[in-house]
């Protein structure tokens, strides 16, 4: 969606709501992708995403569109502080600190789109396993890999929805990056015979 | 490292950088998968989205449009609260046609206070006083102006006065028995007007007619009470003229008092097209009051209503006596036609002669049966039964009159879509007209609606732009008809547009014309626009032509609508030049629906008339009718409407304009998709139609005592029914609320009801005091609300509560396919081919069939399919139908998806039942060499196992050949 197209559905939504719908495809990828990843339970990321739409459609009047980024950075913001409450209200804990204890969430379901079940079931893995190294990385470094590689945005964004100077956004990013790559190495040697593989003959 | 000379390397090793995870991200975002061999590990993490459970995204989309079509639902019952306001204006006073957006609607609305303060005492029992002077019909003022009560004052925004609504319509029959004298009628309908009906006000009884063209209307009234007198009826001494009709003497009066945006007074203008005359005559008091000065109606002067009046009660001529033609007048007549060449359905009237016709031309003659009845609804419905929906038609009418009759045949022509043309009086006595179907709408302009094909038409040579400070107005579109003008502008801020707020000084002036000789022409009152965030588009109206000799003039804009004064710049003018509408002009062509186009559900029709096609969109105009008794007539209102294209994408809707609900005319909606659908069939889908019925006749009595307190509740126990849906009020609570910046605070009451009707609101009103808003509350499950406030604080118990208008949901299924004319020859997929295969739970797969040939599949073109199913035995598991178009052995085109678009999941399926699943693939613009095929099987959604078809040899699908 090009920025003005977007900002003509802002528009547009806001004397008809129906036209959220739009924005709704657009932004449902990264935003899923961003909770799922920042949420253990699928019922309960799946919650908060409904939420954020929810919340952004009734809320879109009081956005203000500033730049080709600010709509981004607001859903995002509502999400993010979504999490938080999340968090807050359940008193759950965000970290799981040895990921090979944590078993796959057997209740995430299985793509129904997959043409080929065996797709499915990699992106499943792929998934999974990330999902378990990312839970690794400090709180901070934690939320900024995720806006930047699944919520899509970029540092200047991550930086005013997290309240951080974007030099430090940069910071959190590179070395999240480089401590996420070192596990990955490692766990991919440990599972080098496991159902890993597939993965790896897929992606290469 | 950056660009397409990215180093291959190890994606666990080496450095990571910006640029690498730039990439990723953004070949993510963009294509689905970001290439590991160029970004590395950053490719990897991108890649590694999180699988979305589909039904969970399509549940939440559902939810989100279902939240979002309420919301505008509730928009919609707002806005339709202020048009009924300005349709009760209308009916009592103006009849003009308008459409009413928003905001600009605000203004409007501030525009008609002094017409809605009219209706007001016009209508209500504490604004009559029935004191008549025998030969001073109207009460004399020596001023031309008085100031308003503080309760006149109305502003724009949360209190609006609260007229009472019309009574509905009825037949002069029906009128004289519920007021119970007998009523006066015109011999004939006016010419320029058309018969709506009677109303009855207590003993008043009003009959109205409407301009053909809009914007205007008589209105008779008689009563053996009297005239309703108050301040606002009055008329200064010079202004009266004594008048004789017939033998009786009378009084004319033109002008009214109006209230000018920001006055505290009301101020005599003559000037204003409202003419009254009244007399009485054996105790009937009369009143004809003709409003509007549209061209059609501009002969209606002193002189000719004067003549009206004299005949009024006068007995009506027989129009539908023989043709009286002679055998020579038929031959005469079919040697006429047969110089026709072109092919052409000839309808007469009086039908007595069509059989000689018939035998003497090479047309095809139909009868019109009109009938006694020459109402327009009756002709309407004479020549929809007989006239096809294309192609030429020929209508001979003999030995009718021909101005009265000719123009109720073009304006239910007009209607339909035709064009009737004037022809010459060949045969003896007979009027002669030509209809051509098809050329009356050239096409679509959005922001203005259709456009007629007219040959003297011309347009903007090009659009204008001017801009001052942050704002810009551009000129995009001019009209230049023979009998009128339309302007479309548009203006937008770079920033924020100054949108006033209640208790503003805003700007009400309408653009209007300059032509090079200095002449202006004034625009009507009520314009069709829309407001958005960062401005506003407007079409302004000029019942006046623009010389054909004239080829330029200026838009001069004093200020920009619904703006506070002095905070934009003001009195832009902007030089237009017009040129002849050139015959490529850039419109949307415009389709009529095909004859049958309706669906019909609870007794409610949808009928769609036309379909236009811009380059991003549809444009759909459909109207609503209920065929229904028990004598209360609904306006109705589009509730839940989307559309689904031929892939079963589901389209959203929103409004385009239309022609709201009015007296003897089928409501019209126009709405326009969201985006363009799919190439293949749309199909319209309504899923509830909201039903208004306004009433006069219901009311309750509530005591709340001598010191009623905010927020005191009284328990109530009152069961009152409507034409057939009923509903109990529970309780009264006193409410203190704002009332706008005039009035200040006011207090009233809400009442608490409920119904086992779905949605029902009730809108409830106090005729005996002053009001300062009626406002229904939106249904929450059984219960709803309504809420009445007054101007002069509560009044003493007992207060009588009149129920003024009760809408309901209808629920229900109106589905109408439509297919663009393009497609139509190809709109259904081919013969399906019997298929007959059953897979492992039970479901067989009857038959199958496209509408392109397999062997030669069209690349970039849409491949339709469709699918029939059917179960013997209930199914229980989630089953997904997946589609694959194979070519050359490869994969080229897929569909998943549970039938009907999710519509029709199998555990739902009757036992027996046959569902048909009509897709569209879009195959892509390249396809392999090789022979194709589609691969159709069923797969659990939750396992995402295979069934097997059975007999197959475990093939794990169903093979359809070319």
């Amino acid at each position: 969606m090009k920025p003005a197209e977007e900002r003509a559905y802002i528009q547009q939504a806001r004397a008809d709501p129906r036209a959220f719908v739009h924005l709704y495809d657009h932004y449902f990828p990264r935003i899923h992708a961003y909770v799922r990843y920042r949420v253990r339970s699928g019922q309960d990321a799946e919650d908060i995403v409904a939420e954020v739409f929810l919340k952004a459609m009734r809320r879109l009047r009081g956005f203000k569109w500033r730049h080709e980024h600010s709509f981004a950075t607001w859903i995002f913001r509502i999400a993010h502080n979504l999490i938080i409450d999340y968090y807050r209200r359940s008193e759950r804990i965000e970290v799981t600190l040895d990921p090979r204890e944590r078993a796959p969430e057997s209740a995430t379901p299985l793509p129904s789109r997959a043409a080929r079940p065996e797709e499915a079931l990699i992106q499943q893995q792929t998934f999974q396993q990330m999902q378990t190294l990312i839970e690794t990385l400090s709180p901070r470094r934690r939320e900024v890999i995720t806006l930047r590689f699944f919520g899509g945005l970029r540092n200047k964004e991550i930086a005013g929805i997290l309240n951080l100077d974007e030099r430090t956004v940069a910071s959190h990013l590179s070395r999240g990056l480089q401590d996420l790559r070192d596990r990955y190495t490692a766990l991919t040697d440990l599972t080098a015979q496991t159902s890993w593989q597939v993965l790896e003959e897929v992606h290469v | 490292m950056s660009g397409n000379g990215r180093k291959r390397r190890n994606r666990y090793s080496g450095t990571l950088d910006d640029d690498d995870i730039e990439g990723a991200v953004a070949e993510k975002l963009q294509h689905g998968r970001a290439e590991e061999t160029r970004f590395g590990f950053a490719a990897t993490v991108a890649n590694a989205t999180p699988p979305v459970d589909e039904t969970f995204r399509r549940t939440l989309r559902a939810t989100i449009e279902a939240e979002a079509a309420q919301t505008m639902k509730q928009k919609e019952k707002e806005k339709a609260k202020e048009k009924e306001l300005m349709q009760t204006t209308q009916d009592q006073e103006q009849k003009m046609t308008m459409r009413s957006p928003h905001r600009i609607l605000r203004l409007a609305f501030a525009l008609s206070v002094t017409t809605a303060l009219l209706a007001f005492v016009f209508t209500t029992p504490w604004g009559r006083t029935l004191a008549q002077s025998a030969l001073r019909f109207f009460v004399r003022t020596e001023n031309v102006t008085f100031p308003l009560q503080p309760s006149q004052m109305v502003t724009q925004g949360a209190s609006a006065p609260t007229a009472q609504p019309p009574a509905p319509l009825v037949s002069i029959a029906e009128a004289e028995q519920q007021a119970g004298f007998d009523v006066a009628e015109l011999p004939f309908v006016p010419e320029g007007f058309e018969y709506l009906g009677a109303r009855v006000y207590d003993s008043t009884v009003s009959i109205e007619y409407k301009a053909q063209d809009g914007g205007g209307s008589l209105i008779i009234r008689q009563s053996p009470d009297g005239f309703v007198q108050s301040e606002w009826d009055q008329v200064p001494e010079q202004a009266i003229v004594p008048v004789k009709i017939g033998e009786l003497d009378g009084e004319f009066a033109q002008g009214t008092f109006v209230v000018y945006p920001g006055d505290r007074n009301a101020t005599w203008n003559p000037d204003v097209p409202i003419l009254r005359m009244r007399w009485e005559e054996d105790g009937i008091w009369f009143q004809m009051t003709k409003t509007g000065d549209v061209e059609s109606i501009t002969y209606l002067d002193q002189a000719h209503l004067t003549e009206l009046a004299a005949g009024l009660g006068e007995r009506a001529p027989v129009a539908n006596a023989g043709s009286g033609l002679a055998l020579e007048d038929v031959d005469a007549l079919a040697r006429r036609l047969n110089e026709e060449p072109a092919p052409r359905t000839v309808a007469v009237f009086p039908a007595d002669y069509a059989p000689e016709l018939a035998e003497r031309i090479q047309h095809q003659v139909v009868p019109l049966a009109i009938g006694d009845n020459l109402s327009p609804a009756a002709i309407q419905a004479a020549l929809g039964a007989v006239l096809p929906r294309s192609g030429l038609v020929d209508v001979i009418l003999v030995n009718q009159d021909r101005g009265e009759m000719a123009k109720r045949v073009r304006a239910s022509l007009e209607k339909q879509l035709y064009r009737l043309y004037s022809g010459p009086n060949d045969a003896g006595a007979e009027t002669f007209g030509t209809l051509e179907r098809k050329q009356y709408v050239a096409g679509y302009v959005a922001g203005i609606g259709l456009v007629e094909n007219d040959p003297t038409l011309r347009v903007l040579e090009e659009p204008v732009t001017l801009t001052q400070g942050d704002l810009t107005v551009e000129v995009d579109h001019a009209l230049l008809y023979s009998d009128r003008t339309v302007i479309h502008y548009r203006v937008e801020s770079a920033s924020t547009y100054p949108f006033a707020e209640p208790g503003d000084d805003i700007c009400l002036e309408y653009a209007h014309l300059r032509l090079p000789d200095g002449s202006t022409l004034q625009p009507q009152p009520m314009g069709d626009g829309k407001a958005f965030e960062a401005g506003y588009e407007f079409a302004t109206s000029f019942t006046d032509p623009i010389p054909a000799d004239v080829t330029q003039a200026t838009l001069i804009i004093p200020c920009l609508l619904d703006s506070v004064r002095g905070t934009a710049p003001e009195n832009w003018e902007m030089a237009l030049r017009f040129i002849p509408a050139p015959p490529d002009m850039d419109l949307a062509p415009v389709y009529d629906a095909a004859e049958g186009q309706t669906a019909t559900d609870q007794g409610v029709t949808v009928d769609l008339a036309y379909v236009a096609a811009e380059e991003d969109g549809y444009v759909l105009n459909f109207g609503l009718t209920w065929d229904r008794d028990g004598g209360h007539e609904p306006e109705l209102y589009p509730g839940s409407l989307h559309v689904t294209d031929a892939t079963g994408q589901k389209i959203t809707l929103s409004s385009a304009g239309g022609r709201p609900p009015m007296a003897n005319q089928a409501p019209e909606f126009t709405f326009r998709t969201s985006e363009m659908p799919a190439p293949g069939p749309l199909t319209l889908k309504l899923e509830a139609i909201r039903a208004s019925f306004p009433m006069r006749d219901v009311s309750f009595t509530f005591d709340p005592g001598s010191d009623p307190q905010p927020g005191q509740v009284w328990a109530l126990d009152e069961h009152l029914s409507v034409a057939g849906y009923e509903w109990d009020i529970t309780s009264a609570r006193m409410v203190v609320q704002d009332g706008g910046p005039t009035i200040g605070e006011v207090a009233g009451f809400e009442f608490t009801m409920q119904s086992a009707d779905p949605g029902m609101m009730v809108e409830l009103l106090d005729t005996a005091h002053p009001m300062a808003a009626c406002a229904p509350g939106f249904p929450q499950g059984a219960v709803f609300s309504s809420t009445l406030t007054y101007q002069s604080g509560i009044p003493a118990g007992p207060i009588t509560i009149a129920v003024s208008r009760v809408s309901v949901l209808i629920p229900g299924d109106w589905q109408i396919r439509w297919v663009p004319p393009a497609e139509q020859a190809s709109d259904e997929p081919t013969l399906l081919q019997p298929i007959g295969v059953t897979f492992e739970n039970g479901i067989e797969l009857v038959a199958a069939g496209v509408i392109q040939a397999l062997d030669a599949p069209q690349p970039g073109q849409p491949l339709q399919v469709a699918l029939e199913w059917r179960a013997e035995n209930p199914v229980d598991d989630p089953v997904t139908v997946f589609t694959h178009l194979m070519c050359g052995g490869q994969l080229v085109a897929q569909r998943d998806a549970v039938p009907g678009n999710g519509e029709f999941p199998a555990p739902n399926w009757q036992p027996g039942e046959l569902i048909r699943d009509q897709f569209a693939f879009q195959l892509p613009a390249e396809l392999p060499a090789g022979e194709c095929q589609l691969q159709v099987g069923l797969y659990n959604a939750t396992s995402q196992r295979r069934y097997q078809p059975l007999g197959l040899d475990g093939a794990g699908h169903v093979i359809i050949e070319p």
